[in-house]
């Protein structure tokens, strides 16, 4: 398998193959989230306790798993980047993280927009919201940190280091709802058992979820490419890429 | 219309109108806000590897004419 993957460990065929990767997926990610929100939107029944306010549901939860998803794949290839000192890992971190944090904000503010009809409140202070925030300001640090050395190197480092820490808020957002006593409700589908969520319901949430998964893999790969680039700038490859 | 009766129905939501569509509305804001980012970043760094080409052809020009000098 390494002898397979080694290749890909170069810059312009990680350039490439990730150029190829955004140009297959970002297309077909687009098309399954249209499908996925229309179908929830129209087709779904509405629910017998909240009425059509729980369509919110086919945003709200892709993008709250995947919050936490991507932070997951972050804090894994900060990782790789201290362990190894792979620059190109450094690289997909950079890529990742406005993608997380945008998924986050806005599992934060559909959640606020489900709240207020169903709870009577945009916002409480309970264990799920408060960590998600705080994963929101995990994004933001990672990112942050990445820019704020004059050095890019350091600048990597410190953001990596940071993005493998903050790994540890990703199980306490998720068993928050078990371990404390919040507002929030239990999980639906991610546990071992039959999902609580009727089929009707829950087919275009599973359609959104996967294509939010291809989304988020297509853009990454987008992002990447463009920072393989930068990184690379003085490279040959680049050059002749750029005329 | 899917499950609702009519278009205006849809719009509607059954009066869960403005938190439905707020959520879908400013989803999309911030996705394509990402994406018209992500593809500027693209083009910045491609301007940038340009004018670092150029500014080094002009150099290695200036010194060849004042080689010939």
């Amino acid at each position: 398998m390494f002898k397979w993957l080694h290749p890909y460990a170069k810059p312009e065929k990680a350039y490439l193959l990730s150029l190829s990767v955004f140009k297959y997926l970002m297309p077909l990610s687009i098309i399954g989230l249209f499908a996925g929100c229309l179908w929830g939107l129209m087709f779904a029944p509405a629910d017998y306790q909240q009425g059509d306010s729980f369509r919110i549901i086919y945003i709200h939860v892709p993008t709250a798993i995947w919050s936490m998803g991507v932070y997951m794949s972050m804090g894994i290839a900060g990782f790789c980047a201290l362990v190894w000192q792979i620059r190109l890992m450094e690289l997909s971190v950079i890529a990742m993280a406005p993608i997380g944090a945008v998924f986050t904000a806005v599992a934060l503010f559909t959640g606020a927009l489900w709240g207020k009809p169903m709870w009577g409140t945009w916002w409480v202070w309970d264990a799920r919201l408060t960590s998600e925030l705080i994963l929101l300001f995990l994004y933001l640090g990672v990112f942050a940190l990445f820019h704020s050395f004059d050095d890019k190197r350091y600048g990597a480092k410190a953001a990596c280091i940071l993005a493998v820490i903050g790994m540890v808020n990703v199980p306490i957002i998720h068993y928050s709802v078990e371990w404390w006593n919040t507002l929030h409700q239990g999980a639906s589908i991610t546990k071992f058992d039959k999902p609580s969520i009727a089929g009707e319901m829950l087919w275009p949430l599973l359609v959104n979820i996967f294509s939010l998964m291809l989304f988020f893999i297509a853009l990454t790969a987008y992002r990447f490419s463009t920072e393989v680039l930068r990184n690379e700038s003085h490279r040959k490859w680049v050059l002749e890429l750029t005329k | 219309m899917g499950v609702f009766e009519s278009f205006s129905d849809f719009l509607n939501m059954n009066g869960y109108a403005f938190y439905v569509w707020m959520s879908y509305g400013l989803t999309l804001l911030l996705i394509v806000v990402l994406l018209i980012w992500s593809k500027n970043q693209r083009k910045q760094v491609i301007k940038e590897i340009k004018q670092q080409e150029s500014v080094k052809q002009a150099r290695k020009q200036h010194s060849q004419s004042e080689m010939s000098l």
